[in-house]
């Protein structure tokens, strides 16, 4: 058991509890810590990582920091490996390592704490190996232990285990955030066993939920993360919990939703540009019959705009203005690509210009709203 | 140092045909230009595709003795080729140990084949530049460890990709910028094309006769002779025609890239492509000087005794011998002893050398994957270090 935050709220009362799991070192594979010793016998070509870690601790302190009235943060459990934790005062302690047998039993201990109450929220966070067949895989930190016959043992069938989970599970909000790979490779491919669910049920009929699903990638395709740093997804967490991810303001605070957020995370990640790194994006799924509240915040919240021009052809000519009437306008000259410009959430003057035909000058006003607001200039 | 590679016969679009551009490159790169030039990954590497203008049978090869050869320029069989090309010697006990066999042979001659297969394997993600990268380190190691003791331990091919694989640490990030959740491109790429092995193995291992004769071979056959067909009818149109206006234009390009202090021009030519090169070297653009013209499994020797050339003198026999052409500097003609396509140039021109390579597998066929076996490159990278 690595609860490592407990806001000592009743079991009953309303709250959101959280699972982090984040698997960096994975024992049995290249570089792993115990892969001299037992080295596994298919490593399927995958080695040790560096960000899981990083990233599934910085995920942890984040959601520390949740704010939600309705459901206020009540516990995060931390399964980690290396098993080392570190809060937010750099304080370290000891977690349980992310294997198989601790993943699954700090599993079934989140669902159960967050069917206490209907109205909980449930967040879950992976970050580390994946592969994608007919299910989601995701690996914990002894896959590949050459003691264990059956290698799919030691793999999570994660699509299995969420759906048994809303089944097993009473909260009707549940929140998968994954960030691994989705590819299949050919060693996958020829794997005639299947992975382990980690939770099984008896039980058929599922009441309304609200639980998507964000994975850091496509199907098919990998996730990334700079050694050492929080992964790509995970700093787009960060962004979008802090600044972009609102669905608008409720009594002075803004408010982020599973929506918004999934909505805030794709339009986040594509945004993001990482030399070497062909394209990012979040894959949002899942079942959800409504929105739930993660997190409100006050101050200044942030929208992703993009200006653009119609036809498209007319950017390359056209001087861009966005004016909120108070700092100086934000311009931009003519370039090809439609503009992405960040911006407080607010009215704006937004204007092209041209120097000569055959574009025309075109202004007017947008309320820019987040998660995202785009706005066309008609210049025909 | 520009370099122009001038494919041979049966090369069409399509497939796998852009990747294989991407691996040969990277093995000129990583081998032949590495020594050359400063930094060999901005040489520039011109590769006219004439393929394009190349043989289209109207009928689609219906002539050919089963009629049944609907994909020409596909990759149909390839993986059967290299297994003829570069293992019919040995006996496997079974499918899935043919890379072992040969690895216990020699390890240089597994990673031949396994990277030749890789050439021409299709896993879904790009892998030329890393099959040029891991090359490189593949036969550093089998020079280091000839016979590196997991080699006896392991069961089957699978088994040994897994071991190699591991030994050149492919599994390690090609930059210490990005790590990615997930397998590496290389790995899959490579144990996928063990699986293209194994299947092809089936068809070898089953009908021993099978190795002398392939159907692959009759429409390869087809291709052959239809491009040489083509190119020897188009070369009369004015300028030359469309296939010499193709590798006429690379040329030209390589030539003006040279620089005061990379001022060499290499031409490998494959093949077909090594009788159009010396046809345009000697009559369509006879000021381009090459330092190294460097003819692989071709037919120039042979062409030039039936005066096909261009230029050809039928004035010249033997036992006379036609001087090597004065824009080309040095002129190396590799030919391996199975391939019954290439020819010698050394008995009919002066000073062009032949080198032999000799696989000892008496086949139809050691003819489609010189380019893609890593040890070839090394050979040719001991040779370039005379220039």
């Amino acid at each position: 058991m690595s609860v490592v935050f407990n806001a000592g709220l009743g079991a009953a009362s309303r709250q959101t509890h959280a699972l982090v799991i984040g698997v960096a070192d994975y024992l049995h594979l290249p570089g792993g810590s115990q892969y001299a010793k037992a080295p596994a016998k298919n490593t399927f070509g995958l080695p040790r990582l560096d960000s899981p870690h990083v990233s599934a601790v910085s995920v942890a302190n984040l959601l520390r920091t949740l704010s939600n009235k309705q459901a206020p943060i009540g516990t995060i459990e931390v399964v980690l490996s290396p098993e080392i934790y570190a809060d937010p005062q750099g304080q370290q302690c000891a977690v349980d390592l992310a294997t198989m047998n601790n993943i699954t039993n700090a599993f079934v201990a989140w669902s159960q704490r967050a069917s206490a109450n209907p109205d909980n929220v449930a967040i879950f966070f992976f970050c580390g190996h994946g592969f994608e067949k007919e299910v989601m895989i995701l690996l914990p930190a002894d896959f590949g232990n050459p003691l264990v016959a059956n290698i799919a043992l030691n793999m999570i069938d994660f699509t299995t285990s969420r759906y048994n989970n809303l089944l097993e599970c009473e909260v009707k909000t549940q929140l998968f955030l994954v960030d691994a790979c989705r590819e299949n490779p050919i060693d996958l491919m020829k794997l005639n066993v299947n992975p382990t669910a980690l939770i099984s049920t008896l039980k058929s009929r599922m009441p309304p939920r609200d639980s998507p699903v964000l994975q850091s990638t496509n199907s098919g395709m990998k996730a990334h993360g700079a050694p050492g740093q929080p992964s790509y997804f995970s700093q787009a967490l960060a962004d979008c919990f802090q600044k972009f991810g609102s669905r608008g303001q409720n009594g002075g605070v803004w408010e982020v939703n599973t929506g918004s957020l999934s909505t805030a995370m794709k339009h986040y990640m594509l945004r993001m540009k990482v030399p070497g790194v062909p394209p990012l994006s979040c894959d949002a799924t899942g079942q959800s019959n409504f929105d739930s509240l993660l997190h409100s915040f006050a101050g200044q919240a942030y929208v992703m705009s993009l200006i653009d021009c119609d036809p498209q052809a007319a950017l390359s000519a056209a001087l861009l203005s966005v004016d909120d009437g108070v700092k100086a306008p934000e311009l931009r000259q003519g370039k090809p690509d439609p503009w992405e410009l960040d911006l407080p959430a607010g009215q704006y003057d937004v204007s092209a210009t041209f120097s000569a035909p055959p574009y025309h000058n075109k202004s007017f006003k947008q309320l820019m709203q987040p998660p995202h607001t785009p706005c066309t200039l008609d210049v025909q | 140092m520009p370099l122009v590679f001038v494919h041979g016969v049966s090369v069409r679009d399509g497939g796998p045909y852009a990747e294989n551009q991407k691996t040969r490159n990277g093995l000129f790169r990583k081998f032949a230009l590495k020594k050359l030039v400063p930094d060999s990954t901005k040489a520039l590497i011109e590769n006219p595709y004439w393929g394009r203008f190349g043989a289209n049978p109207a009928w689609n090869g219906a002539s050919l003795p089963d009629g049944n050869y609907e994909s020409f320029g596909s990759q149909d069989g390839v993986f059967e080729e290299i297994l003829v090309d570069l293992a019919a010697d040995i006996q496997a006990p079974s499918q899935d140990k043919v890379l072992l066999t040969l690895a216990r042979l020699s390890l240089t001659r597994a990673i031949d084949c396994l990277w030749a297969a890789g050439a021409f394997t299709d896993s879904g993600s790009p892998a030329g530049d890393a099959l040029a990268e891991q090359a490189v380190r593949a036969l550093e190691y089998a020079a280091a460890h000839s016979r590196p003791k997991w080699l006896e331990k392991v069961a089957n091919d699978d088994e040994f990709v897994e071991k190699l694989l591991t030994a050149l640490g492919t599994w390690t990030p090609q930059t210490k910028l990005v790590e990615s959740f997930g397998i590496s491109d290389i790995w899959n790429h490579l144990k996928t094309a063990v699986t293209h092995i194994a299947n092809s193995a089936t068809a070898l291992l089953t009908n021993p006769a099978a190795r002398a004769i392939r159907p692959w071979v009759n429409s390869r056959v087809l291709l052959f002779l239809g491009d040489i067909f083509v190119y020897l009818k188009s070369r009369d149109a004015a300028g030359g025609g469309p296939i010499v206006a193709e590798v006429k234009g690379a040329l030209e390009r390589a030539d003006k890239a040279r620089k005061a202090d990379d001022d060499k021009l290499i031409v490998v030519a494959h093949s077909m492509g090594g009788n159009i090169s010396y046809d345009i070297l000697t009559s369509f653009a006879s000021s381009i000087q090459v330092d190294l013209f460097l003819t692989v499994g071709s037919q120039v020797g042979l062409f030039e005794e039936l005066k096909l050339y261009k230029n050809s003198n039928t004035a010249v026999k033997a036992p006379a011998h036609l001087p090597k052409p004065a824009n080309i500097r040095k002129w190396i003609n590799v030919m391996d002893l199975s391939d019954v396509l290439a020819y010698a140039t050394s008995p009919i021109f002066d000073s062009s050398l032949d080198t032999k390579i000799d696989n000892h597998v008496p086949v139809w066929s050691a003819h489609t994957v010189y380019f893609y076996r890593p040890t070839f490159h090394q050979r040719l990278q001991a040779r370039l270090q005379e220039l």
